[in-house]
């Protein structure tokens, strides 16, 4: 496993901070967010292009999506360096978004034509992987999922699918997003992030901040790997689509609801052995209502939190992110804190403001997204 | 070379067919322009600020198409025309049931219009449209699609160069074989922007009005039910993984790979090209030379244009119909994409698997 994010760029740090309940969040400096409401969001560690450049000197070049993927992967094969996927899946809402804003505002003023085929070569969402993985020797095919802000748990989900049904041996799940400011305006034009601070399932809340990272996963059978290896079982998978509308959930719950179930039926797990959920909790009026309702109707008594607090949403990223804090609760047992909550929405079991020490053996962590996307995923501490 | 258990395949059948392009809208349609060699006219496209014009094959939804549905009054031509023909598609096959069906989106340069529109009011106002914003994501037509057809299990927008659609048929055939699905409705779709065309024209890709060299940029959509190999039904016997080229291992390597694997133990009688006149190209024809040397070759882009996946389904459409006419009874597909994927399929009568 190797996680780049708001809370650390290797796996001290951000287990760590996690422990700590360390807030990510600062003022963006990547552009000028003087005209949006929102000003703050998650960034990753100030020295992580250094980092990048001392992994592979081209990363200069590449989009900053890249360099997080880059550093992502680094880590994850620190750990397995004979790991050759038979396939990389990787999820992004917006790939080289950086790039692609560079070809637009470089339009008028006449990019030359290496210049603009470099930023539409890097714009293109499986550009940033093709490049690490050629940097790592790797040849393996990449599909890319794009489900919005699920997009990196269905990208593990996936992965772990191929594994479990004998349709692949050894397969690479990442999930990236960076920064960009189209989609920082987007957001702020649906007016869903805030000026405030981001309290996901507090009464008061009022929105989400963005935030950035990659995070990677080698998953394979666990027969076959030696057992201090292994980091955790992927237990199960579900995913739904409420089709209820394309920025909204549908207020029942409904959705989160058939992701999270379905996982467990996959698993064949009950709710109530669950030690930990990790919630999708952006923050907005609209998801961690809809979140909540979900949660009381299938596992009111498990303790969760959204670790968004801290890092901010990092989109296509979140959900590979988030599965990489889960297990750092199980080997670290800990519950990940649920940062600035000052009025914690009824009913619910939050791990509010500081971490707990817990043993933590089976966790799900859920992701949603635009389009009525919903995944859910199951870890659980490895035993044979 | 990784392997992702490539003898492993497990075929798909095609069901139904739903097409919205320049060359036609169902799959004999398309089959019989691309065999008459019939080339619907390009139309030139304006560049801002520029004097040099872009050629383009633009496609619109058709007037028959039931635009009243709420989640498309304001959507993007991307969304609508990925509705259209997944409609047509879904409703080929009778009995067809959201429940069971699965949903693979494919695209490549997704909601372009809406994004450029979006970003240049960024840029100009610091404010850009709520409107557009949620149409700029990726998998926004999927949504409608799935919102329009009650599809409310397994929906994956997957997201390449060409290959992102031979990605959501192998993904269909996993699902299916896994029994996490009966059927998946795969569907691509793109839409022409003049920032597209001028990004691949920077890249030497596509073909300027004063120019006769580079592919015509097209658009439209495709889509293709799929579910368990049945006999004498065209079907996907062999969906290569896909190979990653780059400067150290050229796409006509990559591809080389890829049709000798496809090949084995097979006897094509035909393929449908991916060749659609850009010069990195060029590795393809001498691919196809170099190991299926004279065999007869349909080029459905050269007269359609280049629309990234929806393009690769388009090949697809054309060997199948050309398996339902009983003219060859197996036709390879290969698919050089733009960015760094070859990948590749084979289309039979049907399969042996039950």
């Amino acid at each position: 496993m190797g996680c780049i994010s708001p809370m650390g760029s290797n796996a001290a740090a951000t287990r760590q901070s996690l422990r700590d309940g360390r807030d990510g969040v600062r003022e963006v400096d990547l552009f000028s967010t003087a005209r949006f409401r929102c000003h703050r969001a998650g960034h990753v560690p100030e020295d992580f292009e250094g980092r990048a450049a001392a992994i592979c000197l081209k990363s200069r070049r590449w989009p900053r999506a890249a360099k997080l993927v880059l550093i992502a992967i680094s880590e994850a094969l620190d750990r397995r360096p004979d790991f050759q996927p038979d396939v990389v899946i990787a999820g992004t809402t917006s790939g080289g978004m950086d790039f692609g804003e560079q070809f637009f505002r470089g339009f008028e003023s006449g990019l030359s034509a290496i210049t603009a085929r470099q930023l539409t070569r890097g714009y293109v969402p499986h550009q940033p992987v093709i490049d690490v993985l050629e940097h790592f020797g790797i040849a393996a095919p990449i599909r890319v999922i794009s489900n919005a802000c699920a997009s990196g748990t269905n990208a593990i989900g996936v992965a772990a699918n191929l594994v479990r049904r004998g349709q692949a041996e050894r397969v690479l799940a990442l999930g990236f997003d960076a920064l960009a400011e189209l989609v920082f305006a987007g957001f702020d034009a649906l007016q869903a992030s805030t000026s405030e601070t981001c309290r996901p399932f507090d009464s008061g809340r009022s929105g989400l901040v963005l935030g950035e990272g990659a995070a990677a996963f080698c998953i394979e059978r666990g027969d076959e790997v030696p057992d201090d290896l292994i980091l955790a079982g992927v237990a199960g998978y579900g995913c739904a689509n409420d089709n209820f509308h394309l920025t909204k959930p549908d207020p029942s719950g409904i959705g989160p609801r058939l992701s999270m179930e379905r996982a467990l039926t996959d698993a064949g797990w009950d709710a109530g052995s669950l030690d930990y959920l990790n919630a999708h909790g952006t923050g907005t009026p609209f998801n961690d209502a809809s979140e909540a309702e979900a949660i009381r109707a299938v596992c009111p008594e498990v303790p969760f939190s959204s670790t968004k607090a801290m890092t901010g949403h990092a989109l296509g990223a979140a959900g590979a992110i988030e599965a990489a804090f889960c297990l750092h609760a199980m080997g670290g047992e800990f519950l990940p804190p649920n940062i600035h909550l000052q009025s914690p929405m009824s009913g619910l079991n939050i791990v509010a403001n500081e971490s707990r020490p817990a043993s933590v053996r089976r966790v799900i962590s859920n992701s949603f997204g635009f389009g009525g996307s919903n995944a859910s995923i199951l870890f659980e501490k490895w035993h044979r | 070379m990784a392997s992702l258990n490539r003898r492993e395949d497990f075929p798909i059948s095609i069901l139904g067919i739903g097409c919205a392009t320049a060359l036609g809208a169902s799959g004999a349609e398309v089959e019989a322009n691309v065999r008459a060699g019939w080339r619907p006219s390009p139309t030139e496209l304006e560049i801002p600020g520029r004097s040099e014009k872009g050629m383009v094959l633009p496609v619109s939804a058709s007037d028959g198409f039931d635009r009243k549905f709420p989640r498309l009054r304001r959507s993007s031509p991307i969304s609508l025309l990925a509705c259209e023909a997944a409609v047509r598609a879904f409703e080929a096959v009778p009995g067809a049931d959201p429940q069971t069906t699965a949903l693979i989106f494919a695209a490549s340069n997704g909601a372009v219009i809406y994004t450029r529109k979006f970003f240049k009011d960024v840029v100009a106002t610091g404010n850009g449209s709520p409107i557009f914003f949620p149409e700029t994501v990726y998998n926004s037509p999927a949504s409608h699609i799935a919102s329009l057809l009650g599809i409310d299990g397994e929906v994956l927008t997957l997201v390449s160069d060409a290959t992102a659609a031979t990605d959501a048929l192998r993904t269909a055939s996993e699902l299916i074989r896994a029994g996490a699905a009966e059927r998946c409705l795969v569907v691509a779709a793109e839409e022409i922007d003049w920032i597209t065309w001028e990004a691949y024209h920077r890249w030497g890709l596509v073909r300027s009005a004063n120019s006769c060299s580079g592919a015509i940029l097209s658009e439209g959509a495709v889509a293709l039910m799929v579910g368990r190999p049945q006999a004498e039904v065209p079907t996907v016997a062999r969906i290569h993984p896909g190979v990653t080229y780059h400067r150290k291992f050229p796409m006509g390597a990559a591809l080389g790979i890829v049709l000798g694997e496809l090949c084995e133990g097979l006897s094509p009688q035909g393929v449908v090209a991916s060749v659609s006149g850009a010069r990195c190209e060029r590795a393809e024809r001498r691919a196809l030379e170099n190991r299926l040397p004279g065999i007869p070759v349909l080029t459905p882009k050269l007269l359609g244009g280049e629309a990234f996946s929806v393009s690769t389904l388009l090949q697809t459409v054309v060997a199948a119909e050309t398996i339902r006419r009983a003219a060859a009874d197996c036709v390879i597909v290969p698919v050089t994409g733009w960015n760094g994927h070859v990948g590749g399929l084979v289309l039979t009568p049907g399969a042996q698997h039950g």
